[in-house]
Formats: C-alpha cells, structure tokens, sequence
C-alpha cells in the first residue's frame, strides 16, 4: 500500500537541512581536531591507580596493632598501649575515608578516559541508514556518503574535543589535591612502618631477654616453644616490611604519573607522553599483584 | 549560695580552623621526629641489656645470676614503655595530617562530581545522534510509503527514546 504524501521529498530535504544546522552549531567554539581520539592510557593509569591495595590493608593492621601487642606488654605499658588503641580506632574512619575520596576521583577519571562510551560510529551508521538514496527522497548515493562521511567526522570532533577538555579540566583542577592526599597517605604508611617495627621488636625483645634466663632442665620444652614462636614472628615481619614498601612504592607512582599527566595536558595524545603512562600503569599492576601474593 | 549565682553558662570552645595540610606535615614531622628519638632510646637500651646478659653469661657459664636478671627485666619494661610512648607520638602525628585534609578531600569529591555531570552529557550526545538518526529513518521510511517499514521505523524511535529517559533519569 502506498500512502506516500506527494510533498515526501521535500520534507525529507528540509529535515536533512534541520540536521546539519544542528551539527553547525554543536560545532561552535570546538577547536580543530588533531588526529584520532585515544586516552587508553589515562584510562589504564587512572584505572590500576584506582586499584591499588596496601594503604587500606595496612591501615587495618595499624588500627589492630593492640590486639597483637598486647599479651607481650608489662601493665604499665598496657596502660599506654590502650590509650593509643582508643585512639587509633577514632582515627580509622578518616585514615580510611583519604583513600575513598581518592579512588572515587581516579574511577571517575577512567572513565571520563574511556573509549566506548564515545565511540559513536554505530549512531553515525544509523544516520547514513535513515538516509538511505532513493529517488523519492531526492537524494543521490554520493549525496548521503559525503553527508555521513562529514558527519561521522564532525561528530568524532565534537565528542572528542569535549571529551578531552573533560580530561584536561579533571586533571588540571585536581592535581594539586590528588597530591595533597597523596602525601598524606604516603607519610601516614611511613608512620604506620615505624610503628610496626616498635611492636616487632616489643614482641621479640622479651624472647631475646628470657630465652638466655630459662637454663633450667625443666624448661628445655618452654624454651623450645619459645624459639620457635620467635621463628615464626621474626618470618612475619619481614614479609610485613615488604608490604609497607610495596605500599610506598605505589603511591609514589601514582602521584608521579598524575603529575606528569599535569605537566603535559595539551599532549596527552603525543607517544612519549601515552607510553610514559602505559609504563606507570603496568607499574601499578604489578606492584597491586605483587602485594597480593 | 548556689542559688545566688546564675548557672555559670560554658564557654563554647574556641574553634582554631584547622591547619593547612603543609602546615600539618610540618608539624607531623617534628613529632615524628620525636618519636624516632624516642624509638632509638629504646634500640639502645634493648642493646644495652643483650650487652649485660652476655657478659653475664661468659662471667657465669652461661647462667645469669638472679639480681641481674631482675636488673635486666626492669630494663626490658623501660624499653617497651619507651616504644608505646614513641607510638603514641606516631598516632599524634598521624591524627595531625589527617585533621588538615578536609579541605582537599572535599574539592576533590566536588570535581568528581562535576565530571560524572559530564559524563552524562556526553551520553547525551551520543544519544542526541541517535534519535536523529531514528527521526531521519522515520521519514525515509515514510518517504517509502511502505507500512512494515514505518512500523519498524516507530519502534526503533520508540526505543530510543526510552533509552534516553534511562540515560536522563536521575541516579537511583
């Protein structure tokens, strides 16, 4: 059944023409393209920054340093101790909360970066589909390829142009606190390691001392007992120092790759720039597997 | 008399603004500083005791006499009561830094904010293409004049549209 109106052509011309004002002006105030889109690296970076372990797990163990300590302290310094435990338990939250703040920022980021969300081309196909030739229609096949070729580049230019200035805008307005916050947990690690070393050498220093005392025949089993409790204690913590440095190395990273992200906005495309972050990203992920062993 | 006087009203606490995260570290770090002084205290008295306990040991063939036991117990609880006061400076240190981020945290959380609004926009660009496109396919499938093709062409732009609402409607 035919049920064309006979004013179709034109209808269809003009609604082409309504389509390309739209386009004219989306395009006001977009700069000139450079070549195709790819913030891969950000994504990746901001992404393997975002899944970084360490601090959190470490914040727990220092927030729980008491309840390990505490069957190896005198009562004087359990006093002490339980002072510092109340204390550290208030504090836990806000230790905890610099991280969130953090890990929302780079989660955001990787996907400001991401690459899917903006690919427009299945739209961009439909376009050239709704504007299919036909000799109703008043269009020739030339007419709709250049029209949808010009489109899908526009488009590319628009998407892409505000896409980058997002990035650009994120990174630039927020490095200077990604830096702050970042220091911050990178000093609170340091002061978590030194505190951990008090409490290795609290627990081991009373076998040291009583170890040598116990000489008596009836002790032989206490002592046994004791040394290979030490044995095992002394093994911990050394894996345990790994962790604090592991910890340390990543967020050092990850405040370097921010920076150089800062310092090199307008060239985020250039494949110095992109293999730099590409490194820092594999870096993160290694040292995140490293630290989950 | 204590009815004479008015109920002394509290004065509220004096709030100081918090210090800024560079002033904090500096001051994190001087406590810290302390605090490692205080450590290395008690490392040296931990290497003193080791020191007396062998000497006492070569002294005494391998034995150490009851009174320097007791000497060397006495010091062991110094030297831990030592390293609980350095950690309670490490804890006073750490609660320092952490006063001072507010500030940042909070402008971080609202640039977070500001770029998931352009997310959003950006969706809606890409949205914005489509319905064109379902519009456009619309009117070529009129221009047919053909009904299945129309039909198929309303229930793509239907579609559409829902997926627009979804991608508009305000988080859950």
């Amino acid at each position: 059944m035919d049920i064309r109106p006979h004013w179709q052509p034109f209808w269809s011309r003009t609604l082409l023409a309504l389509v390309a004002a739209l386009f004219a002006t989306l395009l006001v105030g977009c700069a000139a393209p450079g070549g195709p889109v790819s913030l891969a690296e950000v994504r990746q970076f901001a992404d393997a920054s975002a899944r970084l372990g360490g601090y959190a797990e470490l914040s727990k163990r220092y927030r729980d340093t008491y309840e390990r300590e505490q069957p190896y302290l005198s009562p004087a310094a359990d006093r002490i101790a339980r002072e510092n435990d109340a204390r550290r338990k208030a504090v836990y939250e806000d230790f905890l909360s610099i991280q969130k703040s953090l890990v929302l920022y780079m989660q955001t980021l990787s996907v400001l970066a991401g690459e899917t969300r903006y690919d427009l081309s299945p739209q961009l196909d439909d376009l050239g589909n709704g504007l299919k030739a036909n000799a109703e229609s008043g269009l020739q096949q030339r007419q709709v390829t250049a029209y949808t070729g010009l489109t899908r580049l526009l488009t590319r230019v628009i998407a892409s142009n505000y896409q980058n200035r997002s990035v650009e805008t994120m990174v630039r307005d927020g490095d200077a606190d990604v830096q702050v916050l970042l220091e911050a947990m990178i000093s609170l690690t340091r002061l978590y390691a030194k505190t951990n070393e008090n409490e290795k050498k609290t627990i081991l220093g009373i076998f040291d001392v009583e170890i040598p005392f116990s000489t008596k025949n009836s002790d032989r089993m206490l002592v046994t007992l004791a040394k290979v409790h030490y044995l095992s204690k002394s093994t911990e913590y050394k894996l345990l120092d790994k962790r604090y440095d592991l910890a340390l190395q990543g967020l050092t990273k990850v405040a370097l790759g921010h920076q150089r992200m800062r310092e090199n906005l307008h060239n985020l495309q250039a494949p110095e720039v992109r293999k730099l972050l590409a490194a820092y990203g594999r870096d993160l992920v290694a040292l995140r597997d490293a630290m989950s062993e | 008399m204590a009815n004479d006087k008015p109920a002394a009203q509290p004065t509220p606490a004096q709030k100081t603004p918090p210090p800024t995260p560079a002033e904090a570290l500096s001051t994190a770090k001087q406590v810290e500083e302390l605090a490692d002084k205080l450590s290395a205290c008690a490392d040296s008295i931990h290497e003193r005791v080791m020191r007396d306990i062998h000497r006492s040991q070569e002294q005494h063939h391998g034995e150490v006499p009851e009174a320097e036991q007791s000497v060397a117990r006495a010091l062991l609880d110094a030297e831990v009561e030592l390293r609980q006061r350095a950690d309670r400076l490490y804890l006073d240190a750490a609660a320092c830094i952490v006063s001072s981020l507010g500030k940042p945290q909070a402008h971080l959380l609202a640039l977070t904010a500001d770029a998931a609004k352009k997310i959003q926009t950006i969706t809606r660009i890409g949205d914005g293409i489509t319905l064109v496109a379902r519009l456009l396919g619309l009117a070529a499938a009129a221009a047919t004049g053909q009904v299945l093709p129309i039909l198929a062409a309303v229930d793509l732009l239907k579609t559409q549209l829902d997926v627009v609402a979804v991608h508009e409607a305000p988080p859950a």
